[in-house]
C-alpha cells in the first residue's frame, strides 16, 4: 500500500480539514462578488428623474458610457479627455470634479476618467514630483503622453531611486507595451480582493498544515511510526507532498473560482486594459489586467507553497500543535508587521524574505508590481516583485526539506 | 535471532535512567519487571531506535540497530506505554494506516488486519473512534498494530494496562502461542502477567538490572524468607507495623493469617513457606509494597 495514498486519506478524512476547504471556496465566491457592489453611477433618465446604479447595473452601465475611448489609448484620447474634464467644470464654475451632481459627474466625467490620474503623474513637476490638477494641463500637450511619460519615470526614478536601480526602472518602462489598452469598465479594486483571498488560502492552508508533525510528537503517535518502515524519510516526505499538493490545489480553485466569477462580473474584455491606465502610468510591469491577474496568481501561488513549507518546518520542530499553529499564522502575518515596525530598505528586504510575503495584503506581489520599489545591493539591484518570486521559488524546498529532515531525525538525540 | 543490550546507559541531566545494562534477549518471551521510575521505558525506547543511548549499544545479530535501520524496523513491532494515534482514525483506518508504513501490501493488510480484529475481540469496534474507546479496547488495537508485520522481535511496554482479568488471560495464552520463533519483550509491574509465560525473567531497580532469570530460578532467591502466621485480630494493627507483610487472609475464630517476608522467622509460630514470585518482587521492592498489587 502506498504511503502516499494512506497520507492523502488520512488528512482528506479529518473532517475540520474538510470543512476549512470548503469554506475556502465560499469565501473565495463571496470575495469576487463583494468589489462588484462598490460600483455606483447615477443619470436622468428621459422623464427628467434621477436613477441610481449599484452594482452589476452599474457596471454595466459604465461599459456604455466609456465606449468612447477607443481600445488603444492614442494621445488623441488624452487630449479629448482633458479638454471634455475642463469644458464640463468650467460650465459649472467649479475648481473640482468631485463638486459636481452625481448624474453630471456620470455622464461626463466618467466617460474619461480612466485617463485623467495618469495625465496628473505625467505633467507632475520634474524636480518637486507635485502633480498638477487636470484644469492646469494644457490639452494641446496631452497629445504627447507617451513621450512624456518616458521623461516623468525617468525624473521620477530620478527623484527616489539609487543610480543601479534607476536604469533597471528604465529599462522596465521602456518594455511597456504603448498605446495602452482599455476596456470600459475596468476596475483595480478587484485585484485587491484577489490578494484578499489569495490571504484567506494561505491562513486556511497554514491551519490545516501546521499541526501535521507536531501532533504526532503531542499525541505520542510518533513513537510507533517511527518504529515502522516506512515511518522516518518516507513518511516526512509524503506528508509534505501531501501537504503541499492539497494547498496547492485549494489555492487554484479558490483563486480560479475567484477569477472566472470576478471577470465574468466585471466583463472579459477588461483582462485587455493596459494596467497604467488602472495604477500608475508610470508603472513598471508591461502586464494587463489580465497579465496582472496571472501574475499574482503566480506570486501568491508561491508564497502559499513557501508558507505551507516553512509551516511544515515549524510542525517538525515544535513540540505541540497549539505552538505550531501561533508561528504559523504569526508567518503569514509577519510582512505586514514588518511593514508597519521596520522602515527603510531593511524593512523592504524582510518584507520580501518572509515566505508569506506574496500574499499578505499591503506588502503582496500586487503592491509591489505597482510599486517602485527596488533592493538594492552595492551596484545590483532587484525590483521588489522579482525578489519576491525568487525567495519564495527558494523557500518552497528549502523549508519542506528541512521539515523532512526534522521529522526523520526527531528525538534521536 | 538475537537482541544484544550491551552496557547501555541512559541520563536525563542529572538523572542515570539506565545505568549499564547488559541483555542477550533470545526467542521466547521475555518479562522485564521493574517499580516505577525502575527505567523500563527508558530502556525499551532505546531498543526501539527512537532514543539513542548515551552509552553501549543495541545490537540485532550483532549488528548495530542504528547501522540496519529500516531492516531492523522491518522485522520489528512496538506498543509504547503511552499509545498514541490521530484522533480521526477509526479502528481499522488505523490498523490499514499501519499496515501501509509497515510496508504490507494491500492484499496482506487486509488478510492480516481481520485475523487479528477477530483474535482482539475487536471485530465489533473495528469502526469504532480509537478516540471514543475504552482504555482496554484502545490497548488492543494497540497490540493489534504491533503484530501486523509479524514481527521478529516485539516490544510492549505495559501491554496489559487497562485489560479486565479476562483479556488478560486471552492476552497471556496469545503472547505464549506467538513467541515460539521470536522475541517478545513486555515490561510490567504485574508479576503474574509474566509468572507463567515468560521464559526470562529481568528485574530493574533504579535503572540498573539487579536480578534475571527463569521464574523457578529467581523465586529460589526469595527462598527461606517467606513465612506465614496466625495471629488474633486484634493484634493485627501491631503485626502490620512490625512485619513486612505481603497477604493477610481471615481466619476462623478471629485469627488472621499472615505471609510476610524476613531474614528469619519473626514470630514463635512462624512456618517457612513456599515462596513465589511475587514474594520476590516484594522483597526486591520493600518500599513499592503499597502500591504494587
Ligand atoms: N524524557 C525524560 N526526561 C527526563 N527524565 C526522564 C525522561 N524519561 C524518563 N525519565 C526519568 O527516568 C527514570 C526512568 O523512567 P522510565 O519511564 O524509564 O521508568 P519505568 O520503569 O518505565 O516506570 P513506569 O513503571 O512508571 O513506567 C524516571 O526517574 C524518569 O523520571
Ligand atoms: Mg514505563
Amino acid at each position: 500500500m502506498s504511503v502516499l495514498k494512506l497520507e492523502y486519506k488520512r488528512i482528506l478524512k479529518t473532517r475540520s480539514t474538510v470543512i476549512i476547504f470548503a469554506a475556502a471556496l465560499l469565501i473565495s465566491a463571496l470575495l469576487a462578488y463583494l468589489p462588484t457592489t462598490f460600483a455606483y453611477s447615477a443619470y436622468i433618465n428621459e422623464a427628467g428623474e434621477m436613477v441610481e446604479l449599484r452594482g452589476l447595473k452599474s457596471i454595466r452601465y459604465e461599459q456604455t458610457l466609456q465606449q468612447g475611448i477607443s481600445a488603444r489609448v492614442d494621445g488623441e484620447d488624452f487630449r479629448y479627455a482633458v479638454e471634455t474634464y475642463q469644458a464640463c467644470l468650467n460650465e459649472y464654475g467649479l475648481e473640482n470634479s468631485y463638486e459636481l451632481p452625481g448624474e453630471v459627474y456620470t455622464q461626463r466625467i466618467t466617460p474619461v476618467a480612466p485617463l485623467l490620474s495618469g495625465l496628473k503623474e505625467v505633467f507632475a513637476d520634474p524636480t518637486t514630483g507635485i502633480q498638477p490638477t487636470v484644469m492646469q494641463i494644457d490639452p494641446s500637450l496631452a497629445e504627447n503622453f507617451y513621450e512624456l511619460s518616458k521623461s516623468a519615470l525617468f525624473s521620477q526614478a530620478q527623484r527616489s531611486l539609487p543610480e543601479a536601480a534607476l536604469k533597471q526602472a528604465v529599462r522596465l518602462y521602456d518594455k511597456v507595451a504603448v498605446p495602452f489598452v482599455f476596456s470600459p469598465a475596468s476596475n483595480p479594486n478587484a485585484m485587491d480582493y484577489q490578494v484578499l483571498c489569495a490571504f484567506i488560502v494561505m491562513l486556511l492552508c497554514s491551519v490545516v498544515v501546521s499541526p501535521i508533525y507536531s501532533s504526532n510528537y503531542q499525541t505520542g503517535a510518533d513513537d510507533i511510526l517511527r518504529c515502522t518502515k516506512h515511518g522516518r524519510v518516507r513518511l516526512a516526505l509524503c506528508s509534505a507532498f501531501v501537504a503541499l499538493s492539497l494547498s496547492a490545489a485549494v489555492f487554484i480553485a479558490c483563486t480560479g473560482v475567484y477569477i472566472l466569477l470576478s471577470n465574468s462580473f466585471f466583463g472579459w474584455e477588461c483582462v485587455k486594459t493596459s494596467i497604467q491606465l488602472m495604477y500608475s502610468a508610470l508603472n513598471l510591469a508591461a502586464l494587463d489586467m489580465g497579465g496582472l491577474q496571472l501574475t499574482v496568481f503566480l506570486g501568491c501561488l508561491l508564497s502559499v507553497l513557501a508558507t505551507v513549507s516553512f509551516s511544515l518546518f515549524i510542525s517538525s520542530k515544535v513540540k505541540n500543535n497549539v505552538t505550531s499553529l501561533c508561528a504559523s499564522i504569526f508567518t503569514c502575518l509577519a510582512p505586514v508587521l514588518i511593514y508597519l515596525a521596520v522602515p527603510g530598505s531593511f524593512g523592504l528586504l524582510l518584507r520580501c524574505l518572509v515566505p508569506s510575503a506574496g500574499s499578505c495584503l499591503q506588502s503582496s506581489i500586487l503592491y509591489a508590481l505597482t510599486d517602485f520599489e527596488f533592493l538594492t545591493f552595492g551596484n545590483l539591484s532587484l525590483w521588489s516583485p522579482f525578489a519576491m518570486m525568487i525567495f519564495g521559488a527558494i523557500s518552497v524546498p528549502l523549508f519542506s526539506g528541512l521539515a523532512v529532515w526534522g521529522y526523520a531525525g526527531h528525538g534521536s538525540k | 535471532m538475537e537482541l544484544t543490550i550491551d552496557s547501555v546507559t541512559k541520563r536525563f541531566k542529572e538523572k542515570v535512567a539506565v545505568k549499564e545494562v547488559s541483555l542477550e534477549i533470545t526467542p521466547g518471551v521475555w518479562g522485564l519487571l521493574g517499580a516505577n521510575g525502575a527505567g523500563k521505558t527508558t530502556l525499551m525506547r532505546m531498543a526501539a531506535g527512537i532514543m539513542k543511548p548515551d552509552g553501549g549499544q543495541i545490537r540485532c545479530e550483532g549488528i548495530p540497530i542504528n547501522v540496519l535501520k529500516e531492516k531492523y524496523r522491518e522485522i520489528f513491532g512496538y506498543l509504547p506505554q503511552e499509545f498514541g494515534f490521530y484522533p480521526e482514525f477509526t479502528a481499522i483506518d488505523y490498523l490499514e494506516y499501519m499496515a501501509g508504513l509497515k510496508g504490507l501490501t494491500r492484499r496482506a493488510a487486509k488478510v492480516k488486519i481481520e485475523e487479528l480484529l477477530e483474535r482482539f475481540s475487536l471485530t465489533q469496534a473495528a469502526k469504532m473512534k480509537i478516540s471514543k474507546m475504552s482504555g482496554g479496547t484502545k490497548r488492543r488495537v494497540g497490540i493489534a498494530q504491533a503484530l501486523l508485520n509479524d514481527p521478529k522481535i516485539l516490544i510492549m511496554d505495559e501491554p496489559t494496562g487497562g485489560l479486565d482479568p479476562g483479556e488478560r488471560v486471552r492476552f497471556r495464552n496469545l503472547l505464549s502461542e506467538a513467541s515460539r520463533d521470536r522475541i517478545v519483550l513486555i515490561s510490567t509491574h504485574i508479576v503474574s502477567d509474566v509468572e507463567y509465560i515468560a521464559s526470562r525473567i529481568a528485574v530493574m531497580k533504579q535503572g540498573s538490572l539487579i536480578a534475571l532469570g527463569s521464574t523457578p530460578e529467581l523465586v529460589q532467591m526469595a527462598r527461606g524468607k517467606v513465612y506465614t502466621c496466625l495471629v488474633p485480630q486484634d493484634k493485627l494493627a501491631e503485626y502490620e507495623r512490625k512485619l513486612n507483610i505481603v497477604n493477610l487472609r481471615n481466619e476462623q475464630e478471629g485469627k488472621v493469617s499472615l505471609r510476610y517476608l524476613s531474614q528469619s522467622p519473626l514470630t514463635e509460630d512462624s512456618q517457612a513457606d513456599e515462596p513465589r514470585l511475587e514474594d520476590l518482587y516484594l522483597y526486591l521492592f520493600p518500599n513499592e509494597t503499597k502500591e504494587a498489587e
